[in-house]
């Protein structure tokens, strides 16, 4: 192997010690918001939106989806296509109940 | 001629080996089994009158050292993948031995996790939030295990073919890597849903 290439992955070595580092913090965030004890709908939406941060952190850099073929965001959009229609039928179906009924937990 | 084509070489069409555009539509259906099992927490939870705090059941510190370690044999995996690119067998096996023993520290806390449930009665039939806990997590777990067993193989057996073939079995590295990342990523949002909210 050149030394060229020693050095370019060199980069790309720096580049997972940064996102390692940035998960752990963002892991050690997420708990810290846990133990604040907020309002539970602002908690739940700091820390999933804390968990999404971290997915596209991986996503993007430690699955190289950020340098891959257009043919996988392809492949990865007809997939949220279809999780984001299975979650609205599946909580449309929550929500959907006979004409002049209601619901009751 | 008998050879499997487009082992290392990109196909013309859609510029990728086979085995890795292969690997991400096997992720695409994981996403569908999981993003189901995400669906069925999420209903149960807006359907219940009363869902606990995951807190006042499970242990959020053991949630937490689980989640370092499943993202710390992330990177040990991805390192591994580098190392077979700088040619580096020798270190591409230190790090594949991390990873391996980080998922086994992973599975060990799990199982005493398990084990603790048990020994107070809290079994799946205990609460539809134990049976979500138990699912969610279990299902994970056995992907953990599915990872850790192709990991073994190409620490082992596998890793003959570093001799006969080393851009393949780097290839085998890297479609091996995308999968434990996915399932790391799933425990992303696992411990946060089921241990902080």
């Amino acid at each position: 192997m050149s030394n060229a290439q020693g050095q370019n992955f060199q980069h790309e070595i720096k580049q997972y010690r940064s996102i390692f580092i940035s998960l752990i913090i963002l892991t050690a965030i997420s708990v810290g918001i846990h133990q604040m004890h907020l309002n539970l709908a602002l908690s739940i939406t700091l820390i999933l939106s804390i968990a999404v941060l971290q997915a596209t952190l991986s996503v993007c850099y430690l699955m190289h989806l950020i340098s891959e073929r257009k043919l996988i965001f392809l492949v990865l959009m007809l997939t949220v296509f279809f999780v984001f229609g299975m979650v609205t039928l599946i909580l449309g179906s929550h929500a959907s109940h006979p004409h002049g009924t209601t619901y009751v937990s | 001629m008998d050879e499997i084509p487009y082992t290392i070489k990109a196909r013309e069409d859609s510029g990728l080996y086979n085995a890795k555009l292969g690997i991400w539509l096997f992720l695409s259906s994981e996403v569908m089994l999981f993003g189901a099992l995400f669906s069925t927490y999420i209903i149960l939870r807006i359907g219940s009158v009363d869902w606990p705090l995951g807190s006042s059941i499970l242990h959020v510190h053991l949630g937490a050292l689980n989640t370092l370690i499943l993202i710390s044999s992330s990177i040990t995996m991805i390192m591994a993948w580098v190392s077979l690119k700088q040619k580096k067998f020798d270190t591409f096996r230190l790090f594949q031995g991390a990873t391996i023993l980080l998922t086994l520290v992973f599975l060990g806390i799990k199982l005493s996790e398990y084990s603790a449930k048990f020994h107070h009665h809290l079994y799946p039939s205990h609460s539809t939030f134990m049976a979500i806990y138990f699912t969610l997590t279990g299902v994970h777990a056995l992907h953990i295990l599915g990872g850790l067993v192709v990991n073994s193989y190409n620490l082992g057996p596998g890793s003959k073919m570093w001799k006969t073939n080393p851009e393949q079995f780097t290839n085998r590295i890297e479609i091996s890597g995308l999968y434990w990342h996915f399932v790391d990523l799933v425990w992303l949002f696992l411990f946060p849903v089921l241990y902080l909210t």
